[in-house]
């Protein structure tokens, strides 16, 4: 499986320097990614120099399909380079491209064609361009979804039809202004595409398939084998910081609360067994679980947050407590803390009256 | 034909969303938030839980008594306290959730399907002698049983139940296989059925539209995809997906998801990430973003 990487690139358009740039790489290595673009242009604007030999091995350059930017990505180094472009049904590929294309052979350049707009045509469109390209000089061909067109069922069948007709490896490139990109890029992968263009947490001008995601629905959905999962919320939080970038606390797989649980239900589920309201182990991508105290607790949680600190509460002393949580949680509009809590139960320990209240359940 | 299929939105965002931990609305957030999203043209909206207590209760009737055209749904278990406290706040439309996996009837209840079964049959009766409209949720349904699914829509539907909710409670669903469960499911299931989705792998909505396109009538979400652990299908996103990408009906105004995300995030105090679709700022159209 070949993972394209697209994080660094919106790295670079957003101005990171050489220093983050190097920090990024050797993240990006313990994903793994294997191939890492960039946008050629972008390198230069932010004054970025020649790329090293590590660079050279790694990256592959994005040109729109001029000979000007051909010729920068060979300046600045690059070996491999995908040429974009974004044809009109029916016209084939313009003469701009095939120059731009003929300037990398001449460069002995490793070249890829990527239409970003293929989703835009039929498979039998596709085909009358397919008649266009360069066969024998490209070594992979890019299927883009530009405007974020495809759903999952097209994805997979349109993927499967190229698969068999085109002669070179698949490469599929997709976006996420609906949301979809980690659903169409797997079902790419479930047909057998073996090059899909992703980035951490989905990053990216409209958006791409978010790696974290693709890993772990590969292992857990699909029972797929897959490398070392245990570090990948704290690694994609690293990669996202050298861009400064948030994590989101509740996004999937990375987010630093989504093994938090705060539902009276949930928590009581949660006690009893883990698996009942969690996909997988937190542990499993290096995430802790978490007690959460509040509005929506149950009696059930008040107890077992005190039995952390082997307290033993009875059903009236947590039916107490509860309803005071509930109480000054809702004033304050957000959990209560856990100082906060063990404040409400020493006021209730040394109430005269402790002990007279009716038990609920 | 499917294409011209309407489908409708039961939007969680102040029941599931507020369950989101350290998300608390308050009444008059809640209030704010069901108005926008009546205006917005949601026809379903699930205010929160009455069996809570006295404080999500007060917030309920203020709900209730808003001037709104879509109708305000109350969450219950199947237990009689929750049916009572619903009603005692005026809620005419209850949905009742049951456990339908058997992992969840086994190791949460500690019960069996038929005791299930009872439960639900007890309080759909119970809520209609209130005079109150029922649509019933069947939590876990997808690492359930799907003959055990079916036996609860038959139950609920001889009983007049007006749908069914189909949950994927932990969010382990992938497009492809929610096409087959649901190429199966709806020529057999007696009830409308409603879908909800939850992000655990970044699949909810793209979950939550296979289903719809494969014959689903209808789609829970919330704003932003708030809720439980990594959320649920995002309503925002459903909508647009529909619209553009499966060419379906929804009538809900997209103009109005900025407004609604404000809205939301101001009330829990946090702000969008970039790169969230729809409402993230990367995606709001304007020169600069063009594509990469």
């Amino acid at each position: 499986m070949m993972w394209v990487d697209q994080t660094l690139l919106e790295g670079v358009r957003r101005g990171i320097d050489k220093e983050k740039i190097e920090r990024l790489m050797q993240l990006l290595e313990k994903i793994p990614i294997n191939v890492i673009e960039v946008k050629v242009t972008d390198w230069e604007k932010n004054g970025l120099p020649q790329l090293n030999l590590t660079q050279r091995q790694q990256m592959r350059g994005k040109v729109n399909g001029t000979v000007e930017e051909v010729e920068l990505a060979y300046k600045l180094g690059f070996k491999d380079i995908i040429i974009d472009c974004a044809p009109y049904l029916g016209q084939g590929l313009s003469n701009q491209v095939c120059t731009a294309f003929f300037t990398a052979q001449r460069r002995r350049m490793n070249i890829g064609i990527c239409v970003q707009n293929a989703s835009q045509f039929s498979v039998e469109e596709m085909d009358l361009l397919w008649r266009d390209i360069p066969i024998d000089g490209i070594g992979n061909f890019i299927y883009g979804d530009k405007d974020s067109l495809l759903d999952p069922l097209t994805t997979s069948r349109i993927l499967a039809l190229l698969k068999h007709k085109i002669p070179v490896p698949l490469e599929f490139h997709g976006h996420n202004a609906y949301g979809l990109a980690t659903a169409n890029a797997l079902a790419a992968y479930q047909i057998g595409v073996k090059r899909i263009a992703v980035s951490i947490a989905g990053i990216g001008l409209q958006g791409h398939a978010a790696l974290e995601e693709l890993i772990m629905a590969k292992k857990r959905l699909l029972g797929d084998r897959t490398e070392d999962t245990q570090s990948l919320a704290q690694l994609c939080s690293q990669i996202l910081s050298a861009i400064e970038i948030m994590v989101p606390s509740t996004k999937a797989i990375i987010g630093q609360d989504i093994f938090a649980h705060e539902s009276g239900i949930h928590v009581d589920g949660m006690i009893k067994n883990p698996i009942l309201y969690e996909a997988f182990s937190p542990e499993e991508v290096g995430l802790e679980r978490k007690l959460v105290i509040g509005k929506h607790s149950g009696t059930a949680s008040i107890k077992a947050k005190f039995r952390y600190e082997n307290i033993r509460l009875s059903t009236g002393d947590a039916s107490f407590l509860l309803k005071q949580v509930r109480k000054l949680a809702v004033a304050q509009k957000r959990q209560v803390e856990d100082h906060i809590l063990w404040n409400l139960y020493k006021a209730m320990l040394s109430d005269p009256n402790r002990g007279t209240w009716p038990s609920e359940g | 034909m499917q294409k011209s299929r309407s489908i409708e939105i039961v939007d969680t965002t102040l029941r599931d969303g507020e369950q989101s931990p350290g998300i608390v609305f308050s009444a008059q957030d809640k209030v704010i938030i069901a108005t926008a999203l009546d205006t917005a043209g949601v026809t379903w909206i699930e205010a929160g839980v009455p069996a809570m207590g006295e404080e999500e209760q007060e917030a309920m009737r203020l709900i209730l008594s808003a001037p709104l055209q879509a109708k305000i749904i109350a969450w219950n278990r199947a237990l009689k306290e929750d049916i009572l406290a619903s009603v005692s706040c005026g809620f005419s439309d209850l949905h009742i959730s049951v456990p339908v996996s058997d992992l969840h009837i086994e190791q949460k209840l500690k019960k069996s399907r038929e005791w299930v079964l009872e439960r639900l049959e007890e309080s759909i009766l119970l809520a209609q002698s209130f005079g109150c409209t029922v649509s019933v949720g069947a939590e876990d349904a997808s690492r359930g049983d799907r003959e055990y699914f079916l036996q609860v829509a038959e139950v609920a539907a001889k009983l007049g139940a007006t749908r069914i909710r189909y949950a994927d409670t932990v969010g382990c669903l992938h497009p492809l296989a929610v096409h087959s469960i649901f190429q199966e499911l709806i020529p057999r299931c007696p009830l409308p059925i409603e879908v909800h989705m939850h992000n655990d792998f970044g699949l909810a909505n793209a979950n939550t539209l296979t289903a719809l396109a494969a014959g689903a009538e209808l789609a829970s979400a919330t704003i932003g995809g708030i809720g439980e652990r990594a959320g649920n299908a995002a309503l925002e996103e459903v909508v647009a997906g529909l619209q553009v990408v499966y060419g379906m009906n929804c009538h809900v105004n997209v103009s109005n998801f900025s407004h609604l995300s404000n809205l939301v995030m101001e009330a829990i105090g946090k702000s969008v990430f970039p790169y969230k679709p729809i409402i993230g700022s990367t995606f709001v159209v304007n020169d600069t973003n063009k594509i990469a």
